[in-house]
């Protein structure tokens, strides 16, 4: 018996075509993933399915449901009522008197593993994302749906709480004889729990099958190789310098304090990865990092100045010393100016003037080096994918040949193959001299990319892999 | 598109005939010819005459140009102090920003009708008394606007990036924050235009403006009104030209704002 049938099924908004011939049986008790990139289509198909699709979409096809279909979404905290107790947004959801209800959200709650009797209390913001995610959950289940439509629910949590999560789905998709599809760009995360893939891009599905067999196929091969590539690295460098040098360092905002003591030292050639949860003060420590604020105790040396401390002449040379690329591509590059512009900015840190034929050969080489032609130069930011605007910001970060370079979840919003390329090209210049410091949520990445991580924890650096001795 | 078009295919119909009468008009504006004196609408006199004689027209054509001096004048004054005030509030925050918005707050809740016989006690009535006037008005409508947008930009990466580059705050506000916030101040200031026209208009019709024998829409108007029961033409020409002139201003603001979303919505 079939509890989701979609036979055929297209969605276009005006003459944009997101998604056709899209085709999908569930049976209960069955957990799909659903795999593509950003674009690919598999919202769409996945809002064609429960009947959600937006005003203006036009759905082609048929879509055959049988019985209750519910949804958990990407950002719990978008997804639950800020004014309300989360025990009462979960009665709220389940069909029945008050009185029942009440004890029935009780059951769920203790079902999704959170403990009732005190959660039930509580308003969304006193929770953490996974309980949120939790509470998102049972309110889903708190229906009893056949279908549950999960789209990319782990995406916003860190990766401990992102299996909890998952295996909480899945157990529930068990246990209940409900079927789950399982939205998501990430195959690692599928390939651990579900029963089937199917492989969307561009908005047709390219593959599909039963795990294990389908980890075969040709495309979803490829992408598992990406996903699990590991760039080539050489050997460390012979007596590498210390290039950065931090220590004890302390800062705060108000009465709180976010760094607690923070010594940590990076040599050139050397990948520092930095991992821990969001709100813990890895950013923070990137801003000291970068001077772009001023701690409450502690130094931060570059290159053996210490950028707090130095003005005028010094300030510059150590500015020049330490270059960064940030997290969102769309907001790294100011969108008025064009790119050779924009890659040159940092060149008035040289030392000594630059000719205007100097600098465009300096930009011209700095884009060369990140894989970028010529011409793109005279191009503005709007041109390029996200994967190039990042390479254009690896450009300008390299154009004033520093010595350490700040990568702030430089490559969360880039899809699996265009990362892979972005942390290849990273490792290139590791071993040409560079020092990174990468700050990460992605463990396994960074596991294989780094000389060393640490875990920032309640203002306080942990060691997590390789630490070299002496630290 | 086609609503850009049209917005600014009405502001034209009043800038091109202000533009013009800045060296031609068909008639003197300042010859009285009382044998003339209110006659209807004829070949020569397309328009009619005033009870001077002067040709409505000319009038009309002279006082566009006036009037659109006046309140294009005062606005790109409010723009150069409002817009940096802005800025400076937005770039240094706390007790800078404060004291900035806070004068801004105390000029907006003046009335600016009040400030307008204030200045013109001060300076005497006239052209330049209504351009100050108007712009003071607008000071804070600018600088509100200037910083409300100018906020977002300074935490986006590329500011840190610049901040990294070496660029002082200054340097940083000119090169990437003010081209980030042309759009909407732009869109404000031809609305503000729209206002400002209105403005000037109540100003010289309450005789704290444009003083005769210049002329100006709200002069018109004023003389008009004796006469609304015999010549109603006199009232109507000028109020109808008021009517276009902030329509087509306002029009061109809500349509520039439109551009510009749909624009950035694609990129």
């Amino acid at each position: 018996m079939t509890v989701l049938a979609c036979d055929g099924v297209g969605v276009a908004y005006g003459d944009r075509v997101a998604l056709s011939g899209f085709s999908l049986e569930l049976v209960p008790g069955e957990v799909v993933a659903l795999i593509g990139e950003t674009g690919s289509g598999k919202s769409s198909a996945a809002l064609a399915a429960l009947g959600l699709l937006p005003d203006g979409a036009a759905l082609t096809g048929r879509v055959t449901r049988h019985g209750r279909v519910a949804m958990v979404f990407q950002e719990p905290l978008l997804s639950l009522n800020p004014l309300m107790r989360v025990g009462a947004q979960v009665a709220e959801a389940v069909r029945a008197s008050r009185a029942d209800a009440k004890a029935q959200a009780a059951r769920l709650l203790a079902d999704v593993g959170l403990d009732a009797t005190t959660v039930a209390r509580r308003y969304p913001h006193e929770l953490s994302g996974g309980q949120r995610q939790r509470v998102a959950i049972a309110m889903a289940l708190a229906g009893e749906p056949a279908v549950l439509v999960a789209d990319e629910p782990t995406t916003a949590l860190d990766p401990e709480t992102t299996a909890q999560v998952i295996a909480l789905l899945v157990a529930a998709a068990r246990d209940r004889g409900m079927a789950l599809l399982l939205v998501t760009h990430d195959l690692a995360l599928a390939r651990g729990y579900a029963d089937r893939i199917v492989l969307i891009d561009h908005g047709r599905v390219v593959e599909s099958g039963p795990l294990p067999a389908a980890l075969d196929l040709p495309r979803t091969a490829g992408l598992l190789a990406r996903l699990d590539h590991v760039p080539e690295r050489s050997g460390p460098l012979p007596d590498p310098k210390p290039v950065l040098t931090v220590c004890g360092l302390v800062h705060g905002y108000g009465a709180a304090v976010v760094l607690d003591g923070i010594d940590l030292d990076v040599a050139a050639g050397e990948i520092v990865g930095l991992v821990g949860p969001s709100g813990e003060g890895k950013s923070t420590l990137l801003r000291l990092a970068l001077g772009l604020e001023t701690p409450r105790a502690g130094t931060v040396r570059i290159a053996g100045i210490d950028i707090h401390q130095a003005r005028g002449r010094a300030l510059r040379a150590v500015r020049r010393q330490v270059q960064a690329v940030f997290q969102d591509p769309g907001a790294s590059l100011d969108p008025h100016w064009p790119v050779g512009r924009i890659v040159a900015e940092p060149l008035s840190l040289w030392p000594e003037p630059l000719s205007r034929d100097a600098a465009r050969g300096r930009v011209q080489h700095a884009l060369a080096r990140v894989g970028l032609d010529a011409d793109a130069a005279a191009r503005h930011p709007g041109a390029f994918s996200g994967g190039q605007r990042q390479r254009i910001a690896l450009a300008r970060a390299l154009v004033v040949e520093p010595a350490l370079i700040v990568l702030d979840e430089a490559t969360s919003a880039l899809d699996a193959a265009v990362r892979a390329d972005m942390l290849d090209l990273i490792a290139g210049l590791a071993d040409s001299g560079i020092a990174f410091l990468f700050v990460t949520h992605d463990h396994a990445m960074i596991a294989g990319l780094a000389d060393s991580v640490w875990r920032l924890s309640n203002g306080r650096l942990i060691p997590t892999l390789r630490p070299r001795p002496g630290q | 598109m086609r609503r850009l078009f049209a917005a600014g295919a009405l502001t034209a119909l009043f800038v091109a005939p202000a533009l013009v009468a800045l060296v031609w008009t068909p008639w003197d504006v300042t010859a009285i010819d009382v044998a003339a004196r209110m006659q209807g609408p004829s070949a020569q006199h397309w328009l009619g005459t005033d009870p001077f004689g002067r040709d409505v027209l000319s009038l009309l054509m002279a006082g566009a140009s006036v009037s659109l001096g006046v309140a294009l004048a005062a606005i790109v004054a409010a723009l150069a102090l409002g817009v940096p005030i802005g800025l400076i509030a937005s770039a240094r925050r706390g007790w800078i920003d404060d004291i900035l918005m806070r004068s801004a707050d105390v000029l907006f809740a003046f009335p600016g009708l009040l400030l307008a016989i204030l200045l013109s006690a001060a300076i005497g009535p006239g052209a330049i008394d209504a351009a100050l006037a108007i712009a003071l008005f607008n000071v804070p409508v600018f600088a509100r606007v200037a910083r409300g947008a100018a906020l977002p930009i300074w935490s986006a990466p590329f500011v840190a990036a610049a901040r990294l580059s070496g660029r002082t705050r200054i340097g940083i506000a000119i090169a990437h924050v003010l081209p980030n916030i042309a759009a909407p101040i732009i869109v404000q200031a031809s609305i503000q235009s729209a206002m400002a026209l209105l403005a000037e208009a109540g100003l010289s019709f309450a005789g704290l403006g444009v003083q005769p024998p210049a002329p100006s829409w709200g002069r018109m108007l004023a003389d008009a009104q004796t006469l609304i029961a015999s010549a109603p033409r006199l009232a109507l020409v000028p109020g109808l030209a008021i009517v276009v002139a902030v329509a087509g201003l306002t029009l061109l603001g809500d349509a520039l704002a439109d551009h510009w979303r749909v624009r950035r919505g694609r990129v």
